[in-house]
C-alpha cells in the first residue's frame, strides 16, 4: 500500500468528477443540421452506435485516469518495496528532525507534517513483531521512548511530537539512534531518519555503513527563505545604532530589497532598507535606536512579507545601556601644574558628566609599583618611561588573556627600554623621535575600520589637518595594522591583536606636548573608540539575548526562587545549581519575564538560531546519503520506498494521448 | 471581353440563374443557350407523315427545310411530321421535402424546378405535348400534356405554385402516372431517388413495360455525395421528425458506402431497364441535363 508525501493534495481527486460531468454534457451537444439523406445516416449510425458507446466509455476511462495520475503524482506516492515487506521483525530506530527549519511550509503545509507522515507510515508498514524507538532530532537529541517499545505505542510518541524553533544536532541524534540500535532485539535493524537536510544540521555528516540507513525526505526543492539573522550594537554618531544583518537563501540573481521595521511597544517607531547584492545571501544595514527605552521592555525588529519560515522574520531584544569601558591610566608625567600634566585633557573629556562611556581611574607612573589593574578593561600607559619586567609580563598576560593595552608616547619614553620589555606586544617597534610636517596632513589607510569612523566622517568634509612637533618612527609589525598614519605614511595609530587582546599605540602624545591633536573635534570619539575598541565593546552584542534551547545563567544577584514566566503563559522556577541560577526551558523565541522574591527583575529574551534560516538542503541531499549507505555492504534494503511520482506522469502522458486520440475518431 | 461561349456558361450556371426570379425567363435562358451551342441538332424527326409547318430555329435538321416555302415567303419552314407532333412527354417531379436540402448553393427543389420549366420550355418550342405531375407529401397533381403555346403558362404556374412537403412514396405515384398513359411517350422523372429503392425501380419498370421512354434525372447536393460535415453535429431530418446525433467524421466513410452501394443498385437496374440516368449536382450547369434529354430524343 503507497503512501503519500501530500496526502492533502489527494482531495483532488474530487476533480474525478469533472469527466463525468464533460462526459454528461458532451452526449448532448452538437449544431443542428436539417439533412436529407436520413436513411443512410440513420443506418450508419446504428451499425456505428455500439462502437462509439465503446469509444465514450473508453473517453472517459482516459479522462478519469489523466485526472487521476495527475492528482496521484503531485501527491508523491510513495511505493514499499516487495522485498522489504517480506523481511522478519525489524528493529527500528525513527528519528525525526523537529528544528525550526522544518517548519517551512511547502505546497500550503509544514514539512514537519508531511515527513512525519511519511515515518509513521515507516512504522506502519513494519512487519510484525517488530519494535520501534523513536529519537527526536533537537537542540540536543532526545529519546521519546526509554528504549524499544510495540510500532503501536512508538506511533502514538511520534504523533505528539511538534515541531521546534531550535536548531537540531543531527548528528548527535543518529549517533543516539545508533547506540539504540546495539541492544535492539531482532537482527534485522534499521534507521529511519526524517528531515530536510538542511546544510546546517547535517553538513559533514556520514551516515552509518553498517546498519539498514534510510534517509526520509519528501522530495520537494527547498523554498526560498529570508531572516533577519543578526542584530548587533555598534556606537553612532550620538547614540547606538543597530547594525541589522539580513539574509536570503538562496542567493538571489537580482538585488533585493527587505524591509525591515522596529517596534517599540507595539508601535512601529523607525523602518530600514536592507539590500542584500546579487549573488549574495546577507545585507546590511543600520538603524538608529530611539532615545528613551525602557530596559524591561522588548524592541521588536522584523522583516515585513510573508516566506516560508515566519518565525525567523523577528528578533526581539532588550535595550539596555551599555557599561561604561573601565581605564586603568598610568600618568607618566604627572606634572606638578594643571596644565603640565599628560592627562590633563584626556581625563577632563573621560570624567565630562556628558560622556558615562568611559570610566577613568588615573594612577601615577612615576611610582616604583602600581596599583593592580585587575577588573579594569583596558590600561592606558600615557608617556610612561618604561615598565618594569614584573609590569610588562602581567602587562603581556593581562593582554593575552583578553583585554586592552594603550599605550602614547613623549619625552618621557625610553625607546629602547620599551623594545626591550615589551617588544612581543608593541603594534610597532619604536625608534627615534622625530619632527612632524607642520600642518601634519592624515590619512586613514583602514578608512572601513569602525575606531576611525568619526575621523572618516570628518575626512570627507575637509582635510585632516594638524599640529604635530614631534611623533616616533615606528616599524610597524607584520600583523599591526595602520589605523591613522600621516600623508607620507608615518603611522600615528597602530593596533595590533595579542592572544584574545590588543594592543594600541599612538606615536605621538596624547596631550598638548607633542601635538595639538587634543584640541580637535575627533580627539574624544578617536580615543573612546580606541579604548572601546580595546576592550572587546566598540560593537555589542544585544545584552540578554540568548537562541532557543540556550542555557541562561542568571547573575549572581539573583535570588532563589526565581520564577520565569514563559512566551507561551507558563509559570516556571530557575534552577539553582553550583554555578548559580540557571534555566533551560527556552525552547520557543520571545521574552522571558523573570523575578526573584527581592524585586529584582532578570527578563531575558530568546531569538531563532540563524543558522535554521538556511533551507538549502546538504549538497547532493538524500539521495546522496541513499547512494551511500546502499554501497555498503550490509545495508539490505536501502533505497527502497520508491516514489511513484514519475510513472504516474508517464500514466497522464499515455492517458493524454489515449484521450486525444479516442476524442479525434469519436 | 467574355465569348460566346463563356456568356452560356455563365448564364448556364445554377446560381446565375437563381438570381433570375421569372421562371419563365430562366427556362428560356436555359433552352437558348444550349441550343446556341449545339452545331448539330440531336433531334431527329422519325416520322414519315407530314403534318404542318413550323418556322426553322437552329437544331432543326436542316434536311426537313421547305425550300419550297422559302421561295415563296422567303423564309425557312420546316416541315413537322405525325409521330414527333404526336410524341407525349411527362414531366414527374419530385416534391418531397428532403428537395429542400440547400448546401452552399442552390436548393435541390429550385434546381429541378428550373430544369422542368426549362424541360417543358424545350419540348414546347418543339411543338410536343408536356404534361407535369408534382408528387409531394400532400398527393399527387397533375398538369396533363398539352402541345399549344399557352401551354407553357400553365405548366411554368403549376411548378411556381408547387411546396415540397413531408415524405413522398415515389415508387406508388409513378404507379399511378403509368395507369393514366395509356399511349407511349417520354416520361422524365427529376427526383433525388434517395428513397427506398425497389418500389421506386418497379415503378420506372412498369413504365418501361409501357414502352414508354424514361430518364431519370437525379438531382443531389454535393453536401449529399460528400458529406463534408464536421464536429458533433444533430443530424434533422426534412421530412419527419427523425433526428440523429452524430459525429461525421466517424459516421462519414460508411454513409458513403451506402450511398455508393445505393447509386450502384439503382444504376445496374436502370441500365437493365435501359432507363438513362443523368446524374446532377446542384451545382451543375443546366445544360448538362438538356443535353441529355435532346440526346434521348
Amino acid at each position: 500500500m503507497p503512501t503519500f508525501l501530500n496526502p492533502a493534495l489527494l482531495y483532488g481527486l474530487l476533480g474525478l468528477s469533472i469527466p463525468v460531468v464533460m462526459h454528461l454534457i458532451g452526449r448532448r451537444q452538437g449544431k443542428r443540421v436539417a439533412f436529407a439523406a436520413m436513411d443512410f445516416l440513420l443506418a450508419s449510425e446504428r451499425r456505428l452506435a455500439a462502437r462509439r458507446k465503446f469509444v465514450n466509455v473508453l473517453l472517459l476511462l482516459a479522462r478519469l485516469a489523466l485526472v487521476a495520475a495527475i492528482v496521484l503524482a503531485v501527491a508523491r506516492p510513495l511505493l514499499q518495496a516487495p522485498a522489504v515487506l517480506a523481511t522478519g521483525p525489524v528493529s527500528l530506530v525513527a528519528v525525526i528532525d523537529r528544528s525550526l527549519s522544518m517548519r517551512a511550509e511547502v505546497n500550503g503545509s509544514p514539512r514537519f507534517d508531511r515527513l512525519k507522515s511519511a515515518l509513521l507510515a515507516e512504522i506502519d508498514r513494519l512487519p510484525e513483531a517488530s519494535e520501534v524507538a523513536v529519537v527526536v532530532g533537537d537542540t540536543a537529541a532526545k529519546r521519546l521512548t526509554p528504549g524499544f517499545v510495540s510500532p503501536r505505542e512508538a506511533r502514538v510518541a511520534l504523533v505528539a511530537v511538534t515541531a521546534g524553533y531550535g536548531r537540531a544536532e543531527m548528528a548527535g541524534a543518529v549517533r543516539e539512534a545508533r547506540a539504540m540500535l546495539d541492544n535492539a532485539r531482532h537482527a534485522s535493524r534499521r534507521l529511519a531518519v526524517a528531515s530536510d537536510w538542511a546544510r546546517s544540521s547535517w553538513e559533514g555528516f556520514v551516515p552509518p555503513q553498517d546498519i539498514d540507513f534510510a534517509p526520509i525526505d519528501d522530495g520537494a526543492a527547498a523554498p526560498e527563505n529570508r531572516a533577519l539573522s543578526a542584530l548587533a550594537l555598534a556606537p553612532g554618531e550620538d547614540r547606538e545604532v543597530v547594525n541589522l544583518v539580513a539574509g536570503h537563501w538562496p542567493p538571489s540573481e537580482a538585488a533585493l530589497t527587505l524591509v525591515a521595521e522596529l517596534s517599540a511597544g507595539g508601535a512601529v517607531a523607525a523602518r530600514q532598507l536592507i539590500t542584500v547584492a546579487p549573488g549574495q545571501t546577507a545585507g546590511q544595514a543600520q538603524l538608529a535606536l530611539p532615545a528613551g527605552l525602557d530596559a524591561h521592555e522588548p524592541l521588536s525588529f522584523a522583516l515585513k512579507g510573508q516566506d516560508a519560515v515566519a518565525d525567523d522574520d523577528r528578533r526581539l531584544v532588550l535595550p539596555e545601556p551599555r557599561a561604561p569601558v573601565r581605564v586603568y591610566a598610568v600618568d607618566g608625567e604627572p606634572a606638578a601644574t594643571v596644565l603640565g600634566d599628560e592627562l590633563l585633557y584626556f581625563g577632563a573629556a573621560a570624567r565630562a558628566a556628558s560622556n558615562p562611556t568611559l570610566a577613568l581611574t588615573i594612577v601615577d607612573g612615576t611610582a616604583l609599583t602600581w596599583p593592580s589593574w585587575q577588573g579594569q578593561d583596558v590600561v592606558l600607559l600615557a608617556n610612561v618611561e618604561h615598565p618594569d619586567p614584573a609590569q610588562a609580563q602581567a602587562l603581556k598576560a593581562y593582554v593575552e588573556e583578553g583585554h586592552g593595552l594603550f599605550i602614547t608616547l613623549g619625552r618621557k619614553v625610553d625607546a629602547r627600554a620599551w623594545n626591550e620589555a615589551l617588544g612581543s606586544l608593541l603594534p610597532g617597534s619604536l625608534e627615534a623621535v622625530e619632527s612632524g610636517p607642520t600642518p601634519a596632513r592624515l590619512a586613514l589607510p583602514a578608512a572601513d575600520d569602525p575606531v576611525v569612523a568619526p575621523l572618516a566622517t570628518l575626512a570627507r568634509k575637509e582635510p585632516l589637518e594638524l599640529r604635530l612637533e614631534a611623533l616616533y618612527r615606528v616599524r610597524p609589525a607584520a600583523d599591526a595594522r595602520t589605523l591613522v598614519a600621516l600623508a607620507d605614511g608615518r603611522p600615528l595609530l597602530l593596533m595590533r591583536a595579542v592572544g584574545k587582546g590588543k594592543v594600541a599605540l599612538l606615536t605621538t602624545s596624547v596631550d598638548r606636548d607633542w601635538t595639538d591633536l587634543p584640541m580637535r573635534p575627533c580627539y574624544l570619539p578617536l580615543l573612546e573608540r580606541t579604548l572601546r575598541s580595546l576592550a572587546g565593546a566598540l560593537t555589542r552584542p544585544f545584552p540578554r539575548s540568548y537562541l532557543v534551547g540556550e542555557r541562561v545563567a542568571f547573575p549572581a544577584e539573583a535570588e532563589a526562587p526565581l520564577s520565569v514566566a514563559t512566551p507561551d503563559g507558563r509559570a516556571l522556577t530557575a534552577l539553582l545549581g553550583a554555578a548559580g541560577m540557571s534555566f533551560a526551558e527556552t525552547a520557543i523565541p520571545g521574552l522571558y519575564r523573570a523575578a526573584d522574591a527581592h524585586g529584582g527583575r532578570y527578563d531575558f529574551v530568546v531569538n531563532i538560531d540563524p543558522r535554521e534560516s538556511d533551507l538549502r538542503p546538504l549538497t547532493g541531499g538524500p539521495a546522496k546519503l541513499a547512494r551511500s549507505t546502499a554501497a555498503g555492504a550490509s545495508v539490505p534494503g536501502a533505497g527502497r520506498g520508491t516514489d511513484l511520482s514519475l510513472l504516474l506522469a508517464l500514466v497522464a502522458l499515455a492517458a493524454l494521448v489515449l484521450e486525444s486520440e479516442l476524442a479525434r475518431r469519436r | 471581353m467574355t465569348t460566346p461561349a463563356t456568356d452560356r456558361a455563365s448564364v448556364l450556371d445554377p446560381l446565375t440563374l437563381a438570381k433570375v426570379a421569372n421562371l419563365s425567363l430562366k427556362a428560356r435562358l436555359v433552352v437558348e443557350g444550349v441550343l446556341s451551342g449545339l452545331h448539330k441538332s440531336p433531334h431527329h424527326g422519325s416520322s414519315v407523315e407530314f403534318a404542318e409547318h413550323k418556322e426553322y430555329s437552329p437544331g432543326d435538321d436542316t434536311r426537313h427545310i421547305d425550300w419550297k416555302v422559302y421561295a415563296k415567303s422567303d423564309r425557312y419552314t420546316v416541315k413537322r411530321f405525325e409521330e414527333e407532333t404526336n410524341l407525349k412527354a411527362t414531366l414527374v417531379l419530385d416534391a418531397s421535402a428532403s428537395m429542400l436540402y440547400q448546401g452552399s448553393g442552390v436548393s435541390k427543389w429550385e434546381y429541378a424546378v428550373t430544369l422542368a420549366a426549362s424541360l417543358g420550355y424545350l419540348m414546347l418550342r418543339q411543338s410536343d405535348a408536356v404534361g407535369l405531375a408534382l408528387v409531394s407529401g400532400a398527393g399527387t397533381s397533375f398538369v396533363p400534356p398539352r402541345s399549344n403555346s399557352g401551354h407553357l403558362k400553365a405548366l411554368l404556374d403549376a411548378l411556381e405554385r408547387a411546396r415540397p412537403a413531408g415524405r413522398v412514396a415515389l415508387g406508388p405515384a409513378l404507379e399511378t402516372l403509368a395507369g393514366r398513359l395509356r399511349r407511349r411517350g417520354l416520361v422524365m422523372v427529376v427526383s433525388d431517388a434517395l428513397d427506398e429503392l425497389p418500389p421506386l425501380l418497379r415503378a420506372l419498370a412498369h413504365l418501361r413495360h409501357q414502352r414508354h421512354e424514361v430518364i431519370l434525372f437525379q438531382v443531389l447536393d454535393r453536401d449529399e455525395i460528400e458529406f463534408p460535415f464536421e464536429g458533433l453535429t444533430l443530424f434533422a431530418s426534412l421530412e419527419d421528425e427523425r433526428e440523429v446525433l452524430s459525429d461525421p467524421v466517424v459516421v462519414r466513410r460508411d454513409y458513403l458506402a451506402r450511398l455508393a452501394a445505393h447509386e450502384a443498385t439503382l444504376e445496374r437496374a436502370l441500365r437493365a431497364h435501359e432507363i438513362d440516368r443523368v446524374r446532377l449536382v446542384t451545382s451543375t450547369p443546366l445544360d448538362k441535363a438538356l443535353v441529355a434529354y435532346l440526346a434521348a430524343r
